[in-house]
This record gives structure tokens, C-alpha cells and sequence, in this order.
């Protein structure tokens, strides 16, 4: 015990939080690019599928980085020659991983199959994600 | 009769390891079968959302919880009461008469610690897989990097991860012997790890640590949220190993030194 007594101010020395923004857009941003083309493929627009977004994440409240549920990543892509920007509201916690909420005017729950007509979840309105908190 | 094998039928004859082994084995059925006869879903979970969708998320949801308290609990209930059990018992006397050296019961019962803690862990990992599959079929997963993850690859994906709580499952089982050791009590064994394995959770929960968070033997627990996505990190994982092994070796010398000196007449 007295040698992990010992480590403890070594680890403290090596503390801050890795939740900061320059490490939580490009989680985000890996994320929304894989669940976007995935949406694409339900809105059966496969030739579309892949975009190169802009991220960029940040805390509204106080604190500039660390665990909270006032984070909020705004995206920017175009597709198809067509513009988008949107801006996604994010909890993130203290073990890294977070959890992203679309705009629900323009990511609703449910999508509709173009084909079957059929209600599907979308994969935007709601998602997770993890990043890196080692060392 | 060896050491070991007679620590493993002891285990086995408790009722309390009982009941553990049957919770794991049944508990993922039935969160399967709940989930299944109710149409919303456990969102704030990681892999909630998607237990429907692919049988390979269940287990890594049950992960996410396990992790959290259940598998302290799990090895303490085997760790923490295998050394008290002879205090409890008055039964050191006549175990050590049996021509064994302390350093020879020690290791068997740490061995058979380990042993019962593994098989639970694997019991529950089987479990919860044969579940997921049971419930929603082997349909390709979305995993932590946003991208569909073929049903193959995610199944060795979802067993490395289960298998990555090894590492930090170990660690509570030494907390659970130190402490079953320097306390002779069972109470203190058994509740004690879970206590600290719930402060630690406390503590990391509050967020005030930082990366100082890596340091509790809590946090290799989510080690596998680099594992289940498509360009993996294993940074965690290795930092998750070093400090469940400073864990380890920091509870073990100290139990085996106190159980080596005591005056057991």
C-alpha cells in the first residue's frame, strides 16, 4: 500500500483533464462521418455516403474542457454541392465516452425507407461515441 | 487430494458462489428476455440503443454495467471469504496441521480464488453472447467509431473485451484476499472491496481527477471502449495492465506477508 501511496503524487502531477476540445471534435467527427454515410444507405443514397466535415466542439457553460453535459459540436459538410451545418448538443463523461443529440428538426427519431416506406431509426438523432483518456 | 482442488469443491459447496454462478448465468438471459417484451431501450448504456439490431450488443452492454460493480462483487464473494472462512470456522489449526506450509495454503487459495473468479467471468461472457444472439442475430454491429462492424469480427471483439476485464477483475480479487486476510472477518472481505470498488467509481464520477482517474482500478474496466470499433486503441488496455499489476503486487505481498507472521496457535 505504501508504494502506491507513493505513486499518487506522480499521477497527480500528470493530471488535467484529456476531455478537452481539441480531443472531443475529432471523436465526434469520426462518428458522425461513419453514422452519416450509414444514414445515406438507409435513405438509399449510396452514391452519396461519404463526407469530409468541419468539427469543431466546445463547452457553453464555465469551464472551457472536462466532463459535462454543456458540450455542443457544431458540423459543417457539404454533400452534393449542397452546404450543411448543424449543431449537436453532447453529454460527455468522465470516463470518455459521450453521447450526442441531433437537431430534431433536422434529425428526427425516425426516417422513412424511400423504398418500403417503412419507419427507421436514424442514426444521427442519437448516438455514442468514446475517446482516448490514457495517458 | 491436493490443496487446490480441495479449496475449488469447498467453493463449490457454498451457497452464497451458488447463487453468484447462477446469476451470471442466467442474469443476460433474462435482461434479454425483458428487452425483448418491452419496446424502449436502455439509451443511456453504451450499446443500448442497439441491442435490437445486433445480437453482439447485448454482451457489451452487460459489459458496460458489469464492469461498474458487478464483477467487484463477483470476485470478492469468492476472494474475500476464503481466508476469513478459517477464522470464522476456528479452522487454521487443524488446516495446518496437515503437514502443508502456510506459503503452500496461500497459493491455493489464491489459486482457487483466481479460478472461481475467471470461470464467473467467462460463465457471464458466454451468457451474455448466446443471449444477444438469441435476441436480435448475428446482424453486423455499429460500434464506438460509428461504422458497421462485420458479425464475425465483432464477436472476437466482444470476447477480447470480456476478456480484457480479466485484468482488473484480478486486482479486486488481491484486494479481496489482503483485506479477507488482515481483517479475518468475511463482512470486511466480501463488502469491503465492493465498497471501495464503488468509491473509486465515485470518485472518477465526479470528474475532479483528470487523468489522475488511471491510477483506480476501476478505470481498466472501460479499457475495452478502444477494442469494439474499427481502428482500435489499445493504449488503455496496456495502462489498464500496469496499474491492475501495481494493484496486484501492492495487496498481495502485504496479505501473504500478514498471513505468513501471524501467531496461529
Amino acid at each position: 500500500m505504501k508504494r502506491l501511496l507513493l505513486l499518487v503524487p506522480l499521477l497527480l502531477a500528470g493530471c488535467g483533464t484529456p476531455l478537452t476540445p481539441s480531443r472531443v471534435a475529432p471523436s465526434f467527427r469520426e462518428v458522425f462521418v461513419g453514422l452519416y454515410a450509414q444514414q445515406q444507405q438507409l435513405l438509399r443514397r449510396e452514391a452519396v455516403g461519404k463526407v469530409d466535415p468541419l468539427a469543431a466542439c466546445r463547452r457553453t457553460g464555465t469551464d472551457a474542457d472536462g466532463p459535462g453535459e454543456d458540450w455542443v459540436c457544431s458540423v459543417q459538410y457539404v454533400d452534393l454541392g449542397t452546404s450543411s451545418a448543424q449543431v449537436f448538443e453532447l453529454q460527455v463523461k468522465p470516463d470518455g465516452c459521450w453521447k450526442a443529440t441531433g437537431p430534431p428538426a433536422t434529425q428526427p427519431a425516425q426516417l422513412v425507407d424511400p423504398v418500403s416506406s417503412r419507419p427507421r431509426t436514424n442514426p444521427l438523432s442519437e448516438f455514442d461515441g468514446c475517446l482516448d483518456t490514457g495517458w | 487430494m491436493t490443496l487446490l482442488r480441495l479449496e475449488l469443491l469447498r467453493l463449490r459447496a457454498q451457497p452464497r458462489v451458488r447463487v453468484a454462478f447462477a446469476i451470471c448465468l442466467l442474469g443476460p438471459p433474462l435482461l434479454g428476455l425483458v428487452l425483448s417484451a418491452q419496446a424502449g431501450l436502455p439509451r443511456d448504456t453504451l450499446f443500448g440503443r442497439h441491442v435490437k439490431e445486433s445480437g453482439l450488443a447485448l454482451p457489451l452492454l452487460v459489459l458496460g454495467f458489469a464492469g461498474t460493480w458487478a464483477l467487484p462483487l463477483v470476485t470478492s464473494i469468492v476472494a474475500g471469504d476464503i481466508f476469513a472462512t478459517e477464522d470464522g470456522h476456528g479452522t487454521w489449526q487443524s488446516l495446518l496441521t496437515r503437514s502443508r506450509t502456510r506459503a503452500e495454503v496461500f497459493t491455493a487459495k489464491l489459486q482457487a480464488a483466481v479460478l472461481a473468479s475467471l470461470t464467473l467471468l467467462a460463465v457471464t461472457a458466454g451468457s451474455s453472447l448466446v443471449a444477444g444472439l438469441a435476441l436480435a442475430g448475428d446482424q453486423p454491429l455499429t460500434g464506438l467509431s460509428g461504422t458497421q462492424i462485420g458479425a464475425g469480427r465483432a464477436t472476437g471483439l466482444v470476447l477480447l473485451s470480456w476478456a480484457s476485464e480479466l485484468v482488473p477483475l484480478l486486482g479486486f480479487t488481491a484486494l479481496a484476499v489482503l483485506l479477507s486476510i488482515a481483517t479475518r472477518s468475511s463482512l470486511a472481505g466480501v463488502g469491503g472491496p465492493l465498497l471501495i470498488g464503488l468509491l473509486m467509481q465515485l470518485l472518477s464520477l465526479l470528474g475532479a481527477l483528470g487523468s489522475a482517474a488511471n491510477a483506480l482500478l476501476t478505470t481498466p474496466f472501460a479499457a475495452w471502449h478502444g477494442l469494439v470499433r474499427d481502428d482500435p486503441y489499445y493504449g488503455p488496455l496496456w495502462q489498464g495492465a500496469l496499474v491492475s499489476l501495481v494493484w496486484v503486487v501492492g495487496c498481495l505481498v502485504p496479505a501473504r506477508r500478514i498471513l505468513l507472521a501471524r501467531d496461529i496457535t
